[in-house]
């Protein structure tokens, strides 16, 4: 039974196992769907927070529907690994107005025309116009066949304002009914800035710039009457007159240093900052009214409530455009393997008492018209935002990405560019020359893609 | 015996042993079947093969393609990507970046860990504690370290301004260009309390009577330092700046953790590679951002690569170096010296 062990003995065995085990894992990888048994199947959802939002009422899903259901947090490098293998998510995160287009071109994702034809919960003449985000004909955004449902969405560029910081600068407040203009916002974030022995005690103005820049971009742009992306969403043209007056605002915000901008970074997101009475104007959608009467605006929260103005974004030109940047939502990838479960989960969660409950608290505007009226209304402060919000949704316009380019590229080719800039390491010029170099090889690479 | 001869394989090991090796314990060994012996070995065989073999041929495939992560519609590019990525200014500059914070990062961090062990080596009450004390930071996850860093470095409601002001200097923006990179530098050197323990367990292996005889002999204390602890802390140096030199290179976490926050409550909270400051933008910042900003794995694979390749040169020039300055009580034929 003895047998000596050879060099050669050992490292040809050694790579058999190793082999061997290679072997069995990616046909595991290639064959296992991990979903559960086809009785009680196990629902993958990959999707920030929707554990702690959703609660107990999980519990009444998987009851009703016999399965498992699995939260995680939206991970896109998990996410490609699953994709590749086959074996995504039953229901993804995503921030729709931007990523959808993208995702649909590529054929990852699934057409939800059937189910919502089939659905009861989600009826087509509820639907508010910005579902039409999750809409693709093969060629843009906004028509043709429905490929996920949003949360829940605002215009993102509208602003919140603190009254009381106004009154101590002796400013008068913003319009409620008309919009901004550009310039004039940006010379009152100088008038409204704070600073004191080097530190900034109040920034003047924040329109949160790393934040869906390209949509800020595009609706800067459109509201001049001109377009970023051409017709058949192939190229970004950022020489444009009105692309660089955009950016040019921008650069002039940022050399300004009267927000949250590159040359004065923060520790923390926006949010807090306002709610300490930091911020006098922050450019967010409705959803960031809950944020300032939440938890974490602590015992002022009430207060500074009541004294936090809601107001239309702000123009750069005569064209009115107030858009909804993110609507960030739900999708179905094609190979997703328990695609009805998913659609009924996107049902109870955008559609049931989840839906009802979240739109109370006033986590942003409901996709499904009939949810309007559980926006909080009880307050005056509630009461004004609510009315200045419903006033403004006529306004709301649905911007068009392009297909090929990926937002995460866009957004770090645009943010590194116009930040170096800023930083006065290059001039204007030269940083669009090279963001416009960067687009087309973003383009190219997504033209690839999508095959 | 030192750390690093202990792990020399058949030719470092002392003659006895060696003799042993070739004689009696052979046969000792025949009475065990050889399929016990892969079973004990086929753990690490199997963890090395899947989570280091087949990653780095994969990501060397990988960087002969196109591929986005997660396209089916990729193709071969041959060395498209090494040839692009000798003419990208960013590799450049992001691997010069790397090379200074290494420059500053790996002599400060041995220099200071071999000052806190030769300090805390003395007969000094609580000297325990102050061990403790020293040691906790290494320990503490890097990721709340470098938020604590935030928290203290920030301009507006940091503690370090907040000190300065009261000296009337006016505040910093220290995580901006360029302070941000002293930050960088500061967070890699708390952690040198690890380096520390390293270094004190080889103080207290150099034996009694060749201080006591230099001293005898009219050394002073440098003298001692300097032609005997040195010498005998050497294999210790030279483990120690093989290690720091690798981690320093491939250092990604700290300058991630160290950049301004993204949207935390609208945007996710995701780590973007595109707000770390320029001083901060190491080599591995860049391929992060290769990878996961602009989906391009293939390039963010050849950029590894090439970070492979630099630092295994490095490391054999390195260890090519320690035979002109690394001191052996056992020499590499395996006799004593």
């Amino acid at each position: 039974m003895s047998k000596n062990i050879s060099r050669r003995g050992f490292l040809g065995t050694s790579a058999v196992i190793g082999a061997g085990v290679v072997g069995a894992g990616t046909l595991t990888a290639c064959g296992g769907s991990g979903s559960g048994s086809s009785s009680h199947p196990t629902l993958h959802v990959m999707y920030d927070s929707l554990d702690s939002e959703l609660g107990s009422s999980i519990k009444e899903f998987e009851a009703k529907n016999d399965c498992t259901v699995v939260i995680s947090k939206f991970d896109q490098l998990k996410l490609n690994s699953s994709i590749v293998a086959g074996n995504p998510p039953d229901l993804v995160r995503c921030v729709g107005a931007s990523e959808i287009p993208n995702l649909i071109a590529r054929g990852l994702a699934e057409n939800l025309d059937p189910y919502f034809a089939k659905s009861t919960v989600f009826k087509a003449s509820d639907f508010d116009p910005v579902v039409d985000i999750y809409r693709y004909d093969g060629k843009q955004q906004g028509k043709g066949s429905l490929y996920g449902f949003p949360s829940d969405y605002g215009q993102d560029a509208m602003l919140w304002y603190n009254k009381e910081l106004f009154d101590k600068a002796k400013i008068s407040y913003l319009s409620e009914t008309e919009p901004t203009d550009y310039d004039e916002l940006l010379d009152l974030g100088k008038r409204l800035t704070v600073r004191k022995n080097g530190k900034v005690q109040v920034y003047g103005l924040d329109p949160v710039w790393n934040f869906v820049n390209q949509a800020h971009l595009m609706q800067m742009i459109e509201q001049q009457g001109g377009a970023l992306w051409n017709d058949d969403f192939t190229k970004a043209d950022f020489t444009t007159p009105e692309a660089r007056r955009a950016l040019q605002w921008y650069v002039d915000w940022g050399k300004a240093r009267v927000g949250t901008g590159p040359l004065d970074p923060v520790t923390d997101w926006q949010g807090p900052i306002y709610d300490a009475g930091r911020i006098a104007i922050i450019s967010y959608g409705y959803w960031f009214g809950a944020e300032i009467a939440g938890a974490d605006a602590g015992a002022n929260a009430a207060k500074l409530a009541a004294n936090s103005g809601f107001v239309p974004a702000p123009q750069m030109g005569k064209t009115r455009v107030d858009a909804c940047m993110t609507g960030t939502g739900a999708w179905i990838p094609k190979k997703a393997a328990n695609k009805e479960l998913a659609f009924k989960f996107l049902e109870f969660w955008r559609g049931g008492a989840p839906a009802a409950k979240h739109f109370k608290a006033g986590g942003g505007l409901p996709a499904l018209k009939h949810f309007r009226s559980d926006l909080p209304q009880s307050t005056a402060a509630e009461k004004d935002h609510y009315k200045v919000q419903m006033d403004n949704t006529k306004h709301l316009t649905i911007l068009r990405f392009s297909p090929y380019a990926s937002y995460s590229a866009v957004e770090s080719a645009i943010t590194t560019n116009v930040e170096s800039v800023i930083k006065g390491k290059s001039s204007l010029d030269s940083a669009i020359r090279t963001l416009q170099s960067a687009m087309t090889d973003i383009v190219t690479q997504g033209r690839k893609q999508v095959g | 015996m030192s750390l690093l001869t202990s792990t020399r394989g058949r030719r470092g090991l002392p003659a006895a042993a060696a003799a042993a090796a070739a004689g009696p314990p052979r046969r000792r060994w025949r009475r065990y079947p050889a399929w016990k012996f892969y079973a004990f070995v086929s753990p690490w065989v199997i963890g090395c093969t899947l989570l280091t073999a087949v990653p780095i041929v994969y990501a060397l495939g990988l960087s002969f393609t196109d591929y986005d992560g997660m396209s089916s519609n990729w193709s071969w590019v041959g060395f498209a990507n090494y040839t692009a990525a000798f003419h990208d200014d960013t590799m450049w500059s992001s691997l010069l970046q790397t090379g200074l914070y290494a420059l500053l990062v790996v002599p400060l961090s041995l220099a200071g860990g071999l000052g806190l062990a030769v300090l805390l080596n003395q007969r000094l009450r609580a000297v325990g504690v102050l061990r403790t004390i020293f040691y906790l930071p290494s320990i503490v996850p890097v990721v709340a370290t470098a938020l604590m860093f935030k928290l203290i470095f920030d301009r507006d409601t940091g503690l370090v301004n907040g000190v300065l002001g009261w000296f009337g200097i006016p505040a910093t923006a220290w995580l901006n260009d360029p302070t941000s990179f002293l930050v960088l530098v500061l967070l890699a050197l708390w952690g040198m309390g690890g380096g520390m323990v390293i270094f004190l367990a080889g103080l207290q292996g150099i034996p009694a009577e060749l201080m006591e005889s230099a001293s005898v002999d009219g050394a002073g204390a440098l003298r001692r330092f300097w032609h005997i602890t040195l010498p005998m802390l050497s294999p210790m140096i030279f483990f120690q700046l093989v290690l720091t030199l690798i981690t320093t290179l491939q250092a990604l976490s700290q300058p991630l953790l160290l950049a301004p926050s993204s949207n935390g409550g609208a945007g996710g909270g995701v780590t973007d590679a595109t707000h770390v400051q320029q001083g901060d933008y190491l080599y591995m910042v860049n391929v992060y951002a290769q990878f996961f900003n602009y989906q391009k794995y293939g390039y963010g694979a050849a950029l590894l690569w090439i970070l492979f390749v630099v630092i295994l040169a490095i490391t054999v020039l390195v260890l090519r170096s320690g035979s002109f300055w690394v001191y052996y009580e056992v020499d590499q034929d395996g006799g004593e010296e």
